[in-house]
């Protein structure tokens, strides 16, 4: 059937009634306060950033957010669970073991170092019509490389989960939104992260941009923390109560 | 002595005696006795396959002395399967060959009963299959003879036995191949027959008038004959798995280019799109003499309707499984087969050993083991990195940690978690004890303390 709507909406846009890149395409994060800022998830049809933390005292090593994009990478891929997600990059891998075997068993990893065959790699997948979401190593992307991936993201209705180096926070970038993700330093008997919208195109930027997510032991995902979210973590509590009593 | 009739076997005869004892054994003058020939031997059983072929059109050779038949769809032409198990037998009598023959659910249980069930002939229900299997030896599981040494050392003897054991310290024990060989017997996964196809490969020819030294025309040549292959495959519903042209040249040489595609194609753009960088590094200084093209494993490709408004629109798994082959060919070719790969997990505790890394193939089932453990960092270092930790008691939890040179205390410590490898593997690896640390700074790490020489390393983290 997807095929079918996917004819229509060429009928469509052939004769003008749709857009040929619509934007309005989502797929929910899975946590009810950013699902709700963003108004209903994130692009389907872009490039997103995340840039990790630094990792060394001469802050010239990062840790890539693997697990939180491994956490997304899943829940675009579950739109289309009988395609494939293209993991590119070679320095920000994820363990296997760590992930859910739904999606390991639908992963193809390409171990790539330099830039340049990274690009061709992200845009190889992109162009595939068996891949619906791509995670790769963005570091050392120019400008002109993040707006080629963003034209390509929109024209194949993909989504592109960047991770980024901390210092490169400030370059140039066609991608449509920008996160930056960095350590929860209060003590915790669970990794936890604060994740920080820092730009989103088409959104205004007018409500709570910081949010805590934290990595559950028992099912090894990832949730918007309860404890110190404040109103956030209401949300996210009276969404899981409306579940329940459905 | 490689092989005896039953009546020297009933004297006392065995596979292995040298031929003067068993000529001793048996006290006759009148014996018989032939060259052992294995090339002839699978020569007569391809012959007894194609002739295997009157009852169904999947028959695979089971070597040495053994034919696997999928009848599935064919009994109920003979009668049904206890008709069709009698023909059978029947017809072979008729060729003077004593038979052992099994129909089950399962390839594994066939081969199994068909071997070692104390009746020669047999009929197994689905709902049979454990009863039957359960009393016959570990050897019919085809495994290998160390395997089922080890386990008669222990005193495992039957399928039975071994089906009692936990699975997860049957892998631990043995690898995965037993609990595979099991699950198989007993139709927990599948196993699929590869039929013996009687057929002469599929190839091309060509014949150059001389020796050609403008490798445009070779190109030209190895693209037309490529076209002639894909039409016939076309034609077969078959896809091309893996090509390979031979390439004479004057001096008396050959070069081979082979490739291998991840899904079966028939796609003329893309294979020609991965063949065509290895021509261009083709190098024949005396000229190309003549070229050839065989299609060295083909399979089946469902059919593939035509997209109406553009080629890229995915209507069923196929196009989906067709797409992401080519995609995987590309970026092998541009990348080498090392790069490009599927991960499968592993049933050990071993961290780094609990996954595989392997090609995309559509022919592999093997889904790899369930994951038992969630609590696990989301990346692991390649190398465990070395840490100077500070405990606050012996064995106890870090205190403070040093790392990539510098200086943390932890504020939450989780442990110990000791992962060691059984004692009987190689080579022996010292039992660690892992702990999950935050350190001052935030950072998750998973730290793990050599049991042997107390030394600390940081072997992943949650990011």
């Amino acid at each position: 059937m997807s095929g079918l709507h996917e004819a229509v909406r060429r009928v469509a846009v052939k004769y003008g009634s749709e857009s040929a890149h619509p934007t309005h395409d989502r797929f929910e994060t899975g946590w009810a306060e950013i699902d709700a800022a963003l108004q209903g998830g994130l692009n389907v049809a872009s490039v997103h950033e995340w840039y990790g933390a630094a990792s060394a005292a001469d802050g010239r090593k990062w840790s890539a957010p693997i697990g939180i994009l491994a956490y997304l990478a899943r829940q675009a891929w579950r739109k289309n669970p009988s395609a494939y997600c293209a993991w590119v990059g070679r320095t920000c891998l994820p363990y296997p073991c760590a992930l859910e075997n739904d999606l390991l068993s639908r992963m193809a990893f390409v171990a790539v170092h330099d830039a340049a065959s990274r690009l061709w790699a992200i845009d190889a997948a992109l162009r595939c019509a068996a891949v619906a979401v791509v995670v790769a190593d963005g570091s050392q992307f120019p400008m002109s490389a993040t707006r080629k991936l963003q034209l390509l993201a929109q024209t194949n209705r993909k989504p592109v989960l960047l991770a980024r180096p901390p210092w490169e926070c400030d370059a140039l970038s066609a991608a449509q939104s920008r996160w930056l993700v960095s350590l929860k330093t209060e003590k915790c008997p669970w990794p936890r992260w604060i994740v920080e919208l820092q730009r989103c195109k088409g959104l205004p930027m007018t409500f709570e941009k910081r949010w805590c997510v934290e990595w559950q032991r028992v099912t090894g995902r990832i949730h918007l923390s309860t404890a110190l979210a404040g109103d956030a973590g209401q949300a996210q509590t009276t969404s899981r109560a409306v579940e329940r009593s459905a | 002595m490689a092989a005896c009739c039953d009546r020297a076997e009933a004297r006392g005869v065995r596979v292995g005696l040298s031929i003067e004892h068993a000529v001793s054994l048996i006290g006759s003058r009148f014996v018989a006795i032939l060259p052992f020939t294995p090339e002839a031997d699978r020569t007569a059983l391809a012959a007894l396959g194609r002739w295997a072929l009157h009852f169904t059109p999947v028959v695979a050779l089971h070597p040495p002395d053994g034919l696997l038949l999928d009848i599935a769809g064919c009994e109920h032409l003979f009668g049904g399967e206890s008709s069709m198990l009698a023909l059978l037998a029947a017809r072979l009598d008729r060729l003077c060959l004593p038979s052992r023959i099994a129909i089950a659910p399962t390839i594994g249980c066939a081969i199994a009963v068909a071997r070692y069930h104390a009746a020669p002939h047999n009929n197994v229900s689905v709902e049979q299959v454990a009863e039957v299997l359960f009393p016959l030896p570990v050897t019919a599981l085809r495994i290998d003879d160390v395997t089922a040494d080890t386990l008669a050392e222990i005193g495992i003897h039957t399928i039975g036995q071994v089906h009692r054991i936990p699975r997860t310290d049957l892998a631990a024990r043995f690898g995965g191949e037993l609990l595979r060989r099991l699950d198989a017997a007993l139709g927990l996964v599948p196993e699929h027959v590869e039929p013996h196809r009687p057929v002469a490969p599929l190839s091309e020819f060509h014949d150059f008038d001389g020796p050609v030294t403008n490798l445009a025309v070779v190109e030209f040549v190895a693209h037309e004959l490529l076209t002639c292959i894909v039409e016939r495959l076309s034609a077969q519903q078959h896809g091309a798995r893996i090509l390979e042209y031979t390439i004479r040249h004057a001096d008396r040489t050959q070069s081979v280019v082979r490739q291998s595609l991840t899904r079966a194609n028939q796609n003329l753009a893309h294979i020609w799109s991965v063949l065509h960088p290895q021509f261009q590094r083709l190098q024949s200084p005396f000229g190309v003499e003549s070229i050839r093209l065989e299609v060295v494993a083909s399979d089946t490709v469902s059919a593939h309707q035509i997209p109406l408004w553009r080629d890229d629109v995915i209507e069923s798994r196929g196009d989906t499984e067709r797409a992401f082959g080519e995609l995987i060919d590309r970026m092998a070719q541009r990348f080498g087969n090392a790069v490009v790969f599927a991960a499968l997990r592993v049933d050990t505790y071993v961290p780094e050993q609990a996954y595989t890394t392997r090609p995309h193939t559509d022919t592999q089932t093997d889904k790899g083991a369930p994951n038992q453990n969630v609590n696990r960092p989301s990346r692991l270092f390649e190398e465990p990195e070395p840490a100077r930790v500070l405990a606050i008691v012996p064995d106890g939890p870090p205190a403070r940690v040093e790392w990539r040179g510098a200086a943390f205390g932890v504020q939450f410590a989780r442990g110990p978690e000791r992962l060691a490898l059984p004692w009987w593997s190689a080579p022996v690896m010292p039992a660690r004890d892992y702990f999950e640390v935050q350190l001052t700074n935030g950072r998750f790490v998973w730290l793990f303390r050599e049991s042997d020489s107390g030394r600390w390393f940081v072997h992943g983290e949650w990011a």
